[in-house]
């Protein structure tokens, strides 16, 4: 019993970090109905950025993450404008936008793979190593940070959302862009907003990922397909949704333990999504994401 | 004349909504059946069901006495029930010609019609789009798309043929041959069921008249009969956002009388 | 408008055209006998060889890619299943190697059945997403199943159980053949409208009768089991093959590419992406193998937004220049090709009520 608790809390903060890592799809792909397939590249890439930053410059992680997300604003910004706004709107811009930015993708990679070699990295503060008790378990400072952390962006955003002027706009986009402009909003400077911001969650998610795992080049592709499982799972709507669906791929992952070898549980995900679907073809909370 | 089409308490909710509550109907062989209603009333959703692309929730459809399968929409088709859609919905990057072709190959198989392409060409000849069978369907008025979406339903061999506002938004003259041309489709053989808001359009063409409103059925008879029933007077005149979209109404209203539906 | 000349006596499926079939036969011919009359040389000949099996690989992803219009990042999935089926067949059993291709492409097809049907039912990009999920998972379970495919050591073919690198042009070039043939047969027949058809409007296909899951699992079916038998080809042409580079996610990359790059949804497209291909994997891997990721991305990205269809678009492109209009070349069954432009966006229709007609039709 004891065991299943200490399971489950921990499933609960890694929901937290999920969830600030299909924030930033989820975003993107709700607003311009792209999905951006370089949102793990651009984890990998804030995750390098955290970590040159920590050893080059003695930055602490959670102390870098305004840095790594103003500098993933812009280029999420920069992405945008110089590229994600030439595509065909609509349908037949769907395979191109994935297409496009697949290649970004490659990119980002492979800049990656020339500066920093392929070895895994990670970082490693002070306290990397500490521990505190949660119900009498033992679970990593780092972990417990992250998913305060984790709550703290998703609910300024929510915040920005619902309370701001722009937050409002991007609202309005995303339920129609066409009377949005009627209204006086530019929509193509929400759209490169939409991103920057989408973006700098990814970045976000990055730096909170480099105290949690070790990464290479290669990280990302993993983290992508879980965002995607938890959109599909919990559904563009809300905030609450994307909780839900963290939630559900956290729970399944940690306790697959039990169930299947290690080296599994990243397909775990995947699995369950097929299931899911199979189940319930309009994904659990109806039919937004699928069409 | 035979039921060859029956619907049989049929309902269609979604989560809390009733949009289709408790619908019966029959259309007999040779018969066309106008469905009309305010916005809002079932009519596309009734559709849908009929066609088989959407599980009724309770009641079901029979085509000549077969249920009407609602896992699938594909397979209704074979069993002869095509419905085209209210905004029309091409496939975008086929010729005309193609177009009417996904139908012909399709649809329901049926004998003597020649080589598919004399029976593509054969059904946009007669209605009307034969010298544009290249054409992309974005190259195409709205008249003609809305034919070519008759024309790919009717290419399937249907039996039963649900259209769904073909008539709107077109003006008096394309609207008056477009009817005519259902009438000829009637008189081939096929039977139709037909929403429609322009009035005159489906007051003039229909045998009988079937009139929804909030998913139930209100009325049911021969057009004359039905414009004087109270309720169908009052579900049209009683809300702001539903008139009929024809102001010289060949059919006054007559003051309401003791007369109750269906 | 144009109709294919057809003869009388020679009775052809209503979906080939004469002067396609001549035209096939001809570069058939010419590609076969080439070799026995001006040797190419070891290296350029296997080369060839190699290029033949990753154009059929290619023409068999965009029968995925672009007829049904959904995109795979995962292909490796089933290149990997072949190709160690295969391997193992041969290794285990001592099968003849033709054998061990076609079985190791059939379990190959059947795997693609089983994860892709439900994942159909995910449209456009999460289709893809959830790719990228199945590349990734196969690959981690061939990884560690050591029994099967060796682990990080992987399978060593039988020597003499196959036919050899020079043999296997040939071999290869009757893979291409029959992939070509497939290809014209899936985009040229009524089966290749239903596709289209599918790729445009799912719901209105439907509507009309057109059962989209049934010719989309037909497609993933016959895409992974040439994908499958690609792998069985690339095994008897390594003689060794390991987990890693089988079922690698830059393997699962190539595919994109080559059909990408060649020109997505045209017949024959991705027959010249896998030329490219193919020169830059020798090229790069000569002089800059860190770079190939970064150059193919470049590439994908430079394709997309200039020329989306790629090198087929291009041609095209210049053939208008030309003054020849993308002709839809017309088979007796009156199915007309779009693979002049099958990807083109157009107009959306009803965008604006473009009426060029005055008054009443």
């Amino acid at each position: 019993m004891g065991q299943v608790l200490a399971l489950a809390v921990s499933a609960v903060l890694l929901a937290g970090f999920y969830a600030s890592m299909a924030y930033g799809l989820g975003l993107i792909y709700g607003v311009l109905r792209v999905v951006n397939l370089a949102h793990g590249g651009m984890i990998m890439a804030a995750a390098y950025l955290s970590w040159v930053l920590f050893t080059r410059f003695s930055i602490d992680p959670y102390l870098a993450i305004p840095i790594v997300m103003v500098v993933f604003f812009f280029i999420g910004v920069a992405m945008y404008k110089g590229l994600v706004r030439f595509l065909p709107r609509g349908a037949a811009g769907g395979v191109q936008s994935l297409l496009l930015l697949f290649g970004v993708w490659l990119v980002i990679r492979n800049i990656a793979y020339l500066l920093f070699t392929g070895d895994d990295q990670a970082v490693r503060t002070s306290y990397s190593t500490a521990s505190v008790r949660i119900f009498g378990n033992s679970y990593s400072l780092n972990r417990l940070l992250v998913f305060v952390i984790s709550l703290v962006a998703v609910a300024v955003l929510q915040l920005w959302l619902s309370r701001t002027y722009t937050g409002k706009a991007v609202r309005a986009v995303t339920e129609n862009s066409d009377s949005s402009t009627l209204v006086g909003i530019d929509v193509e400077r929400v759209y490169a907003l939409t991103f920057g911001v989408g973006t700098a969650l990814a970045g976000l998610a990055g730096v909170l990922a480099s105290t949690l795992f070790a990464f290479n080049p290669s990280f990302g592709s993993g983290e992508l397909l879980k965002s995607f499982v938890i959109i599909v799972l919990g559904g563009l709507g809300s905030v609450v949704g994307i909780a839900v669906g963290a939630l559900v791929l956290a729970f399944a992952e940690i306790f697959a333990i039990y169930v299947v070898p290690s080296y599994l549980t990243a397909a775990v995900g995947f699995v369950l999504l097929v299931v899911v679907l199979v189940v319930r073809p309009g994904g659990l909370f109806g039919s937004k994401v699928l069409r | 004349m035979s039921a060859l089409l029956v619907g049989e308490s049929v309902c269609k909710y979604f989560g809390g909504l009733k949009a289709v509550d408790d619908v019966s109907f029959t259309l007999d062989e040779g018969e066309i059946l106008g469905l009309i209603g305010p916005n809002g009333a079932g009519k596309t959703t009734l559709f849908s069901v009929a066609a088989g692309s959407v599980p009724a929730t309770a009641g079901r459809v029979l085509l000549d006495g077969k249920q009407v399968s609602g896992r699938s929409g594909h397979r209704s088709v074979h069993q002869g029930i095509c419905r085209t859609h209210q905004i029309v919905r091409p496939f975008a990057r086929l010729s005309v010609l193609d177009n009417v072709l996904v139908g012909h190959h399709y649809g329901r198989p049926g004998p003597g019609h020649g080589t598919p392409r004399e029976h593509a060409m054969g059904i946009l000849e007669f209605i009307g789009l034969a010298d544009r069978s290249h054409q992309l369907p974005s190259q195409l008025t709205l008249v003609d798309r809305k034919r070519l979406e008759v024309a790919r339903a009717l290419a399937t061999n249907p039996r039963v043929l649900l259209l769904d506002e073909v008539v709107a938004g077109l003006n008096p003259v394309e609207a008056q041959r477009l009817v005519d041309l259902i009438r000829q489709i009637r008189d081939r053989g096929t039977s139709i069921i037909m929403i429609e808001h322009v009035m005159h359009a489906v007051m003039g063409v229909s045998d009988r008249v079937m009139v929804l409103d909030h998913g139930r059925q209100i009325a049911e008879g021969t057009p004359q009969e039905v414009v004087k029933v109270p309720q169908v007077i009052e579900a049209y005149l009683g809300r702001d956002d539903d008139e009929p979209t024809d102001a010289d109404d060949p059919e006054p209203i007559q003051p309401a009388e003791e007369k109750h539906d269906a | 408008m144009t109709t294919a000349t057809q003869s009388r006596r020679v009775r052809l499926p209503a979906w080939a055209s004469k002067k396609v079939l001549v035209g096939f036969l001809v570069v058939f011919a010419l590609l076969y006998s080439v070799p026995l009359v001006f040797p190419l040389g070891d290296y350029l000949h296997n080369i060839v060889g190699l290029t033949f099996m990753f154009m059929a690989a290619g023409l068999a992803w965009n029968w995925l890619g672009g007829y049904v219009g959904q995109i795979s990042f995962g292909h490796a999935a089933m290149f990997g299943t072949g190709g160690f089926v295969s391997a193992r067949l041969a290794v285990t059993f001592g099968l003849p190697f033709w054998a061990t291709w076609l079985i190791g492409g059939v379990v190959a097809g059947l795997y693609a059945l089983l994860w892709g049907h439900p994942t159909l039912r995910l449209r456009g990009p999460y289709f893809s997403i959830a790719t990228i999920g199945v590349g990734e998972a196969t690959r981690l379970v061939a990884t560690y199943w050591t029994d099967f495919t060796g682990g990080s050591s992987g399978l060593s073919l039988p020597i003499g159980n196959g036919p050899t690198k020079f043999q296997l042009y040939w071999y290869g070039l009757y893979l291409l053949a029959a992939v070509v043939v497939l290809s014209y047969w899936l985009r040229k027949s009524r089966i290749g409208l239903a596709l289209l058809a599918i790729k445009e409007d799912v719901e209105a296909a439907s509507d009309v009768g057109v059962n989209p899951s049934f010719y989309q699992d037909l497609v993933l079916f016959l895409s992974g089991t040439v994908v499958g038998v690609c792998g069985g080809f690339y095994a008897s042409y390594q003689a060794f093959i390991d987990p890693l580079d089988m079922f690698s996610f830059e393997r699962s990359i190539s595919f994109v590419l080559i059909g990408v790059i060649g020109g997505i949804g045209t017949i024959l497209g991705p027959a010249m992406g896998a030329i490219v291909f193919i020169v830059i994997q020798e090229f790069l891997l000569a002089n800059y193998p860190q770079l190939y990721l970064g150059l193919y991305g470049v590439l994908l990205i430079v394709v997309i937004l200039f020329e989306p269809l790629g090198i087929s678009g291009l041609i095209m492109w210049v053939g208008r220049r030309f003054g020849r209009r993308p002709s839809p070349s017309t088979a007796a069954g009156g199915l007309s090709s779009a693979a002049s432009a099958p990807d083109r966006p157009t107009a959306p229709v009803g965008a604006g009520g473009q009426d060029e007609k005055q008054g009443p039709s």
